[in-house]
């Protein structure tokens, strides 16, 4: 280090000295001359350093502190109406939607209610399969009711998938078909015995509920219930009734 | 905590900041009454308007509340705002083209080093600021912040974006012209050269 290299970095330390070099010090310690210059100059910076205290306005502090407690706040004034409103959008649609009334029978209700979170994703199905026997087979395996015989050409629809439900208490089953394309329809099977309320015999009665079609029927000890949004005509064909 | 209020015109009480990346990070509130009245006096040193100067400090600590989660080594926190509310002045500077960058640098054209050996010049708040606004923002800033003692050279030359050399060689020259500054103006508003007022 020169005389010209300590004299600049001690200039640029003379109101903080623990920031210069020891060998800066050194230098100004043996160096008369660079020792009084620092002194000068340090007395005229620690002046300046004085006189250099602008006055703060009132109040900036707890202006700083508010503006970053909205600003902190602000994302939560759009999170919280936005995932509101979407919560009431999701509400009143499925409210819309919901085609259960307090006006059916307990087991159709719970019927037509699962099948619904099956159509709309809200509940998964158990297996998927194209094969009508393998689904059977699947329903067996779970010791869910298989239909043993079927109307018409219900049984003749392309299978999808299945599921294990309980309704009323009992176990039942839902078999998804596909009743034409890009539309599907419910089979809910349910054992009988001591069903209240049950349809009667070989004899579908139809409903509607929103915009679901239902068809309902009993066959020995088993009662069914095939729920669609496709339209009525649809389902009333798969019973040769159109 | 409120004693930072009360503090008036004096410089700022500098918090103890945790010198250790693993020491925990002060919280915002100990941040803002450790560095605010700095960061308004260099604000206010450069934009030289008091309305600019606490937007740029309230701009600054914003900053910081959403971004200074990401700084990992706490001792730092200090250069962090010094040097946003740098680049924040910058902007506005060269929005309003009040500021163009010094092409010519002399102490990297092996120009000599001037120094003044003459007795020390009066200063007080007044003339320091009116001295100041003749420096070119270059020398400005370093000198400011300087005298702010709130950073080393090394952490002023961290927080302008430029080498330590001229960091230090600024300051040098920066100081030697408000001294020359000063002392113009100290020999203008001598009595000698006062002309006294007289009844015609």
């Amino acid at each position: 280090m020169n005389s010209e290299e300590a004299r600049l970095e001690l200039d640029a330390t003379t109101l903080r000295p623990q920031d210069a070099s020891p060998e800066a010090r050194a230098m100004a310690e043996s160096d008369p001359e660079l020792g009084e210059w620092l002194t000068k100059r340090t007395a005229f910076d620690e002046q300046v350093a004085e006189a250099f205290a602008a006055s703060i306005p009132d109040g900036l502090r707890e202006s700083i502190l508010q503006n970053a407690r909205l600003s902190a706040k602000s994302p939560m004034r759009w999170v919280l109406p936005t995932l509101a409103a979407a919560a009431a959008a999701v509400a009143l649609g499925w409210t819309m939607f919901w085609p259960v009334s307090n006006s059916m029978p307990a087991w159709q209700a719970e019927s037509l209610a699962a099948v619904t979170k099956v159509e709309y994703g809200v509940s998964k199905v158990d297996h998927m399969s194209r094969d009508f026997d393998a689904i059977k087979k699947m329903l067996v395996t779970d010791q869910s009711p298989t239909p043993i015989r079927l109307p018409g050409t219900v049984g003749s629809m392309r299978v999808l998938a299945c599921k294990c439900i309980k309704v009323t208490g009992r176990k039942a089953s839902i078999i998804c078909f596909e009743i034409e394309p890009g539309k599907e329809a419910h089979l809910v099977v349910v054992d009988n015995t001591g069903l209240p309320d049950q349809p009667p015999q070989l004899q579908p009665q139809f409903k509607s509920s929103k915009n679901w079609n239902m068809a309902s029927w009993s066959d020995g000890s088993q009662t069914f219930m095939l729920a669609t949004t496709a339209d009525e005509a649809a389902l009333k064909k798969l019973f040769g009734l159109v | 905590m409120e004693s930072a209020l009360q503090f008036g015109i004096e410089m700022p009480a500098t918090r103890p900041i945790p010198r250790r990346v693993t020491d925990a990070v002060p919280s915002f509130e100990q941040i803002v009454d450790a560095h605010y009245q700095g960061l308004y006096r260099f604000a206010m040193s450069m934009c030289r308007r008091e309305a600019t100067a606490k937007d740029l400090v309230q701009q600054t600590f914003l900053q910081w509340a959403k971004k200074g989660h990401s700084l990992r080594d706490a001792s730092k926190v200090k250069t962090w705002l010094f040097t946003t509310i740098y680049r924040e002045w910058l902007g506005i500077a060269r929005r309003e083209k009040k500021y163009e960058e010094v092409e010519f640098e002399p102490d990297q054209h092996g120009a000599a080093q001037h120094h003044d050996d003459g007795e020390n010049p009066r200063v007080d708040s007044a003339t320091l600021q009116i001295a100041l606004e003749q420096l070119e923002p270059n020398y400005r800033a370093p000198l400011v912040l300087f005298y702010l003692k709130e950073l080393s050279y090394r952490d002023i030359a961290e927080t302008l974006g430029v080498p330590i050399g001229t960091v230090m060689s600024r300051l040098s020259r920066a100081k030697d012209s408000l001294r020359t500054i000063l002392r113009r103006i100290e020999e203008s508003t001598a009595p000698s050269n006062i002309i006294p007022l007289t009844a015609s």
